[in-house]
């Protein structure tokens, strides 16, 4: 379903938690009750900087929904998420949320696969969570460059198998976590990650005709479909992935 | 209250076309009814696909962007885009249409499509798209072709025509006297500036289009300035934009020789920020005892 942010909330919301949870990246929870309350897996929020020269919010995606806050996870990749980590619990930002229109979870599935490749891993928690929650019995396969992230609190939903593999080989696998994933067991695959890794599940995916959804990313200006910057390749057209997205269908985008 | 060919403007804040999508999105932050206008999306006579992305690009205290003008075409905003304006419309707040085409047919044929369409007020001649190839900003860079086109376009448009000009030309004046002399009821400048971000990391350009339009708070210098220029060497009413943001911009439009002052990449920044500026300018009335903006409208000499 389209999300032309009509549902959406532009709050200032207060800091509870800011900090890093591996080299470069950070989790952050704010409090926000009524985003908690309609926000659902796979959305995203625009983070308010107001800082001077770094004029646009910056989406990142929900990592998961508790009570009355939201948790978002991200990468410290430029100014403006350089600026971000360095806030502190207790001070205000500004957000628009919830944004997109997040994985839709297919009635009656039994079982899922959900992959994720490095920083696309955080927005696949909280599907990860309702899925356990709807008991659909999902296997999580992550693949990273080497340390993993969020691992264990995959792990610790009990819901299925969680496989890792990282290119340096130093957890799991070594090579990329497509190498490892077999898309047949599964009625949805779910997943977000670099692009490559999103192609090349896509495929297996496809060549197993197994439905896949993914996640996308694009540099976006107003989150809310206006300025029609954040467009990708869908089909024959382009499709802003505020509104659209970020979640397509994989068939539609990469093959 | 300001007027503009012959039509009230409630209040001298406007917003940009592309930037505000047809107001409906902007609906929930702020109370629509206070502004002056809203100008719409670009709109083409066929639809426009747009360029390939990444469209947007950051840079310091600036936006560049590479949309290409994608719209679905005159007959789907009609359909779908113009019920929520009239709504608006109702409220008293006038509907700009911005005009994009590549040949002077195109621009003409756009225009016919409003022809018996009620519920707006003005076109805007967009001129000075820099992200077009054929048409867009090079019929905005030749005062030759900027008159011709605006004489083509002033001949069947059904309401009063707002010219908006690049500000990539050597003599901004020599385009606005173009534009006069074509027919044209008001003019709005600036357009953006051409630019590029290089990713020295991909050593390729970040925008797909590799070149963009470059807007925001940084332009905001270069467009006073021809705001101030233009004013003096015409009697057309100026709707002054590039990087205005605050109350404290709109104001120096203003004195810059603006008549109303359009808000554009201001609204990715801060959703409010329309009406907030419009909130600003109130009270900065009150503060100086000014009671109409014509009061300090061009006081620039």
């Amino acid at each position: 379903m389209e999300n032309d942010g009509s549902l959406s909330f532009w709050l200032k919301v207060s800091i509870r938690d800011n900090h890093c949870i591996s080299p470069d990246i950070f989790s952050v929870k704010v409090a926000a009750p009524d985003v908690a309350k309609s926000a659902k897996s796979g959305q995203f929020i625009m983070v308010y900087l107001d800082k001077g020269e770094l004029l646009l919010p910056r989406p990142i995606s929900i990592h998961d929904i508790n009570d009355n806050e939201i948790e978002i996870i991200y990468q410290v990749v430029g100014k403006g998420t350089l600026v971000l980590s360095q806030m502190q619990s207790g001070q205000e930002i500004k957000i628009l949320a919830p944004l997109g229109n997040g994985f839709t979870i297919p009635a009656n599935a039994k079982k899922a696969a959900i992959v994720g490749g490095g920083i696309g891993t955080p927005p696949l928690y909280h599907l990860a969570k309702t899925l356990a929650s709807l008991s659909i019995a999902t296997d999580v396969y992550l693949g990273f460059r080497s340390a993993p992230i969020l691992a264990e609190k995959f792990r610790a939903l009990k819901n299925g198998e969680v496989h890792i593999a990282t290119e340096d080989g130093s957890h799991g696998h070594r090579g990329f976590v497509t190498d490892i994933f077999e898309p047949q067991n599964y009625e949805q695959i779910f997943a977000c990650g670099p692009e490559p890794m999103l192609h090349a599940v896509s495929a297996l995916a496809a060549r197993a005709a197994i439905p896949c959804q993914v996640s996308m990313e694009q540099r976006m200006a107003c989150g809310i479909g206006t300025c029609v910057g954040c467009v990708i390749r869908v089909g024959e057209q382009y499709a802003r992935v505020c509104c659209e997205g970020p979640v397509f269908d994989a068939k539609e985008v990469f093959l | 209250m300001v007027n503009i060919a012959g039509i009230t403007l409630k209040s001298p804040i406007v917003t940009a076309s592309g930037t505000f999508g047809s107001g409906q999105e902007y609906a929930k932050f702020n109370d629509l009814s206070r502004l002056g206008a809203i100008t719409v999306k670009g709109v083409s006579h066929e639809p426009w696909q747009g360029n390939p992305p990444p469209r947007i690009a950051e840079t310091h205290g600036g936006i560049l962007n590479a949309v290409g003008l994608q719209n679905p075409g005159a007959k789907a905003f009609i359909k779908n885009d113009l019920p929520f304006l009239r709504t608006i419309a109702e409220k008293g707040v006038k509907v700009i249409v911005n005009l994009c085409g590549r040949t002077v047919e195109d621009y003409v044929a756009v225009a016919r499509d409003f022809e018996g369409v009620d519920g707006i007020h003005f076109f805007e001649l967009n001129i000075s798209c820099p992200n077009v190839k054929a048409g867009g900003m090079a019929m905005g860079t030749d005062p030759k072709a900027a008159e011709e086109v605006t004489r083509a376009v002033k001949k069947v448009a059904s309401v009063p025509l707002i010219v908006k000009l690049s500000p990539n030309v050597t003599d901004i004046t020599a385009i606005a006297k173009a534009a006069e002399a074509g027919g044209a009821d008001a003019l709005c400048l600036i357009n953006t500036l051409l630019g590029m971000k290089i990713d020295i990391h991909k050593k390729k350009p970040v925008l797909g289009n590799k070149i963009g339009g470059l807007s925001g708070p940084a332009i905001k210098p270069v467009a006073v300035r021809m705001v101030y220029q233009v004013s003096k060497v015409t009697s057309l009413p100026i709707i002054g934009t590039g990087g205005a943001s605050t109350w404290e911009d709109a104001i120096e439009f203003i004195m810059a020789g603006a008549t109303a002052v359009s808000v554009g990449t201001a609204n990715f920044t801060n959703p409010k920020a329309t009406t907030e500026m419009l909130d600003g300018i109130i009270d900065y009335m009150q503060r100086e005892n000014i009671k109409n903006l014509d009061e300090i409208k061009g006081i620039i000499v």
